[in-house]
């Protein structure tokens, strides 16, 4: 066949027996996996949301992975991806897969099977399914990985079972060299040095980018240089990104503004206003010295880093303050943010590009014969192919290449003391960088024995010092970690997450361990927090980001554990960002809040309809008198059910009659409907308040409909003042609808009404709204008489909104003294009371010459 | 702001501290309609009360006290002399 993939081990493409270059983009690598393995057709939102986040623009991402893939596996005369619109085929019939391969011919059973076939099925095991992409963070994905891996380890492990038992092997373990520890010193790179050395002189801002494949020796030039910058008295900020802390806002930053001298972070932080008054207090504490920063990994700087690298390298432009970053080249790919600052610096050409190659011969039998003199040092620079990493290793392990580096690896941790192996392997659960508590607690070691492990696992070179952090720890390489990783078992890997979930403080890393744990119920809620505290670092890429994690760890929990943690990931969602698709979500919610209900978890129903009620009233809305609500909510939470109903619906009434916080009433008004249909009771507030609103809103036949049902159902209780309140609601509709001949009917039945009230402001208000309606109507003016009562009962709402709508008809008739007067008092009367849409109508009137 | 008077009477004698404790409830509904009360007057016999707030208008005080469920039989805006 033409083409192969080989998936067992790290990702290789071969066409006609030649390797073909791939992609460096993990994500493309997982995607090219995921379409050959599957073998479907898929839709394009499936495969975005499968390995990308929102803020990444997934679907750009996707069209960009693919545009790679194509270059990788297509033919002249044979496409093989074949993509519309909306769906995704990989056409693989003719491509021989490594792992489809071992499945068939596994298909008659291990047993049938010649010795010489399984020997040759044993030789297609590279490594672990997919070694070089790890994406825990993309559930979905990570979980078909999971599958897909388990399955190749059981067919691994049949095979080399039946191997062993048809002829037992002896393995021979080469004798261990003793790196010892110390500054080895650096080979090559010295036109790259120069080169960055020479910036240092110019006194203005430079961005240098330096880019390499893993192993390239990046993290060892950046301490070279470091070196070289602090002996000349430039202040050096030296940090490293870290996968697994994408979530941790500005995570390397604060790092790093930890090493500058007399800075206390908590002061700084918690002083902070805003994100702008954040970010100019970091770059001018940056730009007050001589300053080298320097970032490694920057292929897994957050969002939020990523933006203020930008703001200060701007701000600083004429000041001599050096950036460089270090970053795997194709890895940077996947990371949009940091991609987008990028090209942003290099439009305002402060970038300078640095590409590490791989060394020479001659330099790589220079790095092996330092390590050991008698190791055969051509041999290992043909294996390693001048990868000074893959060089190290072939040299100590005085092996051969066979298995790639993961299996020199290893190799090496197999010949540890068992206790330093087993620190290393929960340091590899802990993540790529981690500290001494939470590993003390989670290998359940006290502090002597534990430093005693890491002291040989410094000297071994599996781990270093991590200086920008106290008592940090890091992998002396991100390969090693994941040959250690990858060699537990699933089992026991879950058994270790959940054991390191437990001894976190970060909520982003306990979400990070215990999803990979398998407890989501705990992953969720970490991310609510965690995302709540990047709201509070204004890092809302990162927030949303966490909260979608949520919302995926969510959905396979229970209902009573997943209805209120919902809620609360799309409060935070609402919080970043105005949500799209408004119809849609608001069902959702609407029926979240009603499960909270009905699971009596009445804090979360109230938040339900609070979102809801924003959605409805569409996002940005007023948002002051929050105190009111509190009260209001104060009182919703005692007595009974009906006592809650009554008062909840009583003060959503209220604060939509005083126009005090419409949403909220609006929130509060979808709640106690929700209850009182649960309770089968409805109070008269309910229909009223809900009438009211839509009026606001100017959906008129609503508006009707609600007053209809509020008046029938003050009827049949028999409530004298209800009754009139729903007429007098219903007049007030048509006359804002200008039907005035029907307001003019419903008034003369709102008169006797009024009569049979006591004493107050019915009666004047009932005739003033039924003169009103003949003067639109074409009548004459009759209204001061009973405008004159409502002034001696002292009701200025009633008598505003007499005033207000007879000015209008006084406009419309062409008297403008006149409505100029009743707009002057009723100006004067709305702002007494503070209603916002009388002193707008007031203040129409008045513009008119 | 207005000094507003409600009128109140009683079949039976009231306590002062029973009518507190409702308008206590409803403190909520007083202080949104920007009504706050200033102080009150009960006959000896416990059968009558006068109230004085101080609100927007009288309409407020209205409405608040209907919705704390007080009864009452007058209310009306007052200027002191």
């Amino acid at each position: 066949m033409s083409l192969q993939l080989r998936f067992l081990g790290e990702v290789e493409v071969a066409r006609a027996g030649v390797r073909v270059e791939l992609p460096q983009s993990k994500k493309t690598r997982a995607l090219l996996a995921y379409l050959a393995l599957t073998g479907r057709t898929h839709r394009r939102e499936r495969l975005c949301s499968l390995l990308w986040d929102i803020a990444d623009d997934p679907r750009g991402a996707l069209r960009w992975s693919l545009s790679k893939l194509r270059t990788v596996v297509d033919d002249a005369s044979t496409p093989r991806i074949h993509a519309d619109r909306h769906h995704v085929t990989f056409a693989g019939e003719d491509v021989w897969i490594d792992i489809l391969h071992v499945r068939d011919a596994l298909a008659p059973g291990v047993v049938q099977l010649p010795t010489e076939t399984l020997q040759e099925l044993d030789l297609l095991f590279r490594g672990e399914f997919l070694e070089d992409v790890e994406l825990s963070d993309y559930g979905d994905f990570h979980a078909w990985y999971v599958a897909i891996r388990e399955e190749s380890r059981a067919m691994r492990d049949a095979i080399a079972d039946e191997l062993r038992q048809r002829k037992p092997v002896t393995r021979i373990v080469a004798p261990v060299l003793d790196v010892s520890k110390g500054e080895r010193r650096l080979i090559g790179r010295e036109l790259e040095l120069a080169r960055i050395e020479a910036l240092l002189q110019t006194r203005c801002a430079h961005i240098v980018v330096l880019t390499g494949d893993y192993g390239l020796g990046k993290s060892r030039l950046l301490a070279e240089l470091a070196a070289r910058v602090r002996a000349r008295n430039v202040t050096v900020l030296g940090v490293r990104a870290f996968e697994a802390e994408m979530g941790r806002p500005y995570g390397p930053w604060l790092d790093a503004l930890r090493q500058l001298p007399g800075v206390s972070l908590e002061t700084l932080i918690s002083n902070q206003k805003s994100r702008d008054s954040f970010f100019s207090t970091v770059s001018d504490l940056i730009g007050a010295r001589a300053c080298a920063v320097m970032f490694d990994d920057v292929q897994w700087l957050d969002a939020s880093s990523a933006e203020l690298l930008h703001y200060v390298a701007r701000t600083n432009r004429e000041r001599a303050v050096l950036f460089v970053l270090a970053a795997r080249g194709g890895e940077l790919l996947d990371n949009e943010a940091a991609l987008r600052v990028l090209r942003g610096l290099r439009r305002e050409g402060m970038v300078d590009e640095l590409e590490l190659q791989l060394l020479t011969e001659e330099e790589t039998v220079a790095l092996v014969r330092a390590l050991d003199p008698q190791a055969d040092a051509p041999r290992i620079f043909s294996e390693s192919g001048g990868n000074p990493l893959f060089a190290i290793e072939l040299a100590r392990s005085r092996g051969d290449g066979a298995g790639g580096i993961s299996r020199l690896i290893r190799d090496r941790v197999e010949r540890l003391p068992e206790d330093a192996a087993e620190v290393l392997r929960w340091c590899a659960v802990l993540g790529q960088s981690f500290t001494l508590r939470p590993l003390g607690h989670a290998a359940g070691r006290a502090i002597e024995p534990l430093l005693r492990a890491l002291d040989v696992l410094e000297r071994h070179d599996f781990l270093r010092a991590e200086p920008s952090r106290k008592d940090g720890y890091a992998f002396a390489h991100d390969v090693v970690r994941r040959a250690v990783y990858q060699e537990l078992s699933e089992a026991r890997r879950r058994l270790m997450h959940l054991r390191v979930a437990g001894v976190l403080e970060d909520a982003a890393e306990i979400a990070h361990h215990a999803a990979l744990g398998g407890d989501l119920a705990l992953a969720g809620r970490s991310c609510v927090e965690a995302a709540r505290r990047c709201l509070r670092l204004f890092a809302g890429a990162e927030a949303e980001a966490l909260a979608r994690r949520g919302l995926h760890y969510a959905a396979s929990l229970p209902e009573r554990e997943r209805v209120p943690l919902l809620l609360e990931l799309h409060e935070i969602r609402f919080a970043v960002r105005r949500p799209q698709q408004l119809d849609e979500l608001a069902s959702e919610i609407e029926t979240l809040a009603e499960q909270a209900l009905d699971l009596d978890l009445p804090t979360h129903a109230r938040l339900g309809f609070q979102l809801l009620s924003y959605l409805r009233w569409e996002v940005g809305g007023s948002e002051d008198a929050r105190r009111h609500m509190l009260r209001a909510e104060l009182v919703s939470r005692t007595g009974d059910a009906r006592q809650r109903i009554v008062a909840m619906a009583e003060a959503a009434r209220c604060l939509v009659l005083l126009e005090r916080d419409l949403p909220r009433a609006e929130a509060m008004a979808l709640e106690a409907t929700a209850l009182s249909n649960r309770a089968g009771f409805e109070p008269f507030a309910i229909p009223d308040a809900v009438g009211m609103l839509r009026l606001h809103q100017r959906k008129f036949d609503e508006a009707r409909a609600a007053f209809q049902h509020a008046l029938e159902l003050a009827r049949a209780l028999r409530q004298r003042m209800p009754e009139f309140t729903a007429l007098e609601h219903q007049v007030m509709t048509e006359i804002d609808a200008g039907a005035f001949a029907r307001g003019a009917l419903l008034a003369e039945q709102l008169i006797p009404l009024a009569q049979r009230l006591r004493e107050g402001s019915e009666v004047p208000i009932a005739n003033a709204l039924a003169a009103l309606c003949r003067y639109a109507s074409g009548g004459h003016d009759e209204l001061e008489p009973d405008l004159e009562r409502l002034r001696t009962v002292d009701a200025k709402q009633r008598l505003t909104y007499v005033l207000t709508r007879a000015a209008d008809v006084d406009v419309a008739r062409g008297e403008l003294v006149k409505a100029k007067q009743r707009a002057r008092e009723a100006l004067r009367l709305a702002e007494i009371l503070e209603r916002p849409s009388d002193i707008a109508r007031a203040h129409a009137v008045l513009q008119k010459e | 702001m207005e000094t507003v008077l409600v009128e109140r009477a009683f079949e039976e004698a009231v306590r002062f501290e029973d009518l507190q404790r409702l308008e206590h409830e409803s403190a909520w509904c007083l202080e949104l309609h920007r009504v706050k009360f200033l102080h009150t007057y009960l006959s000896k016999d416990g059968k009558r009360m006068i109230c004085v707030y101080e609100a927007p208008d009288a309409e407020s005080v209205r409405l608040a006290n209907e919705t704390a469920k007080l009864p009452f039989e007058r209310v009306y805006t007052v200027t002191r002399y």
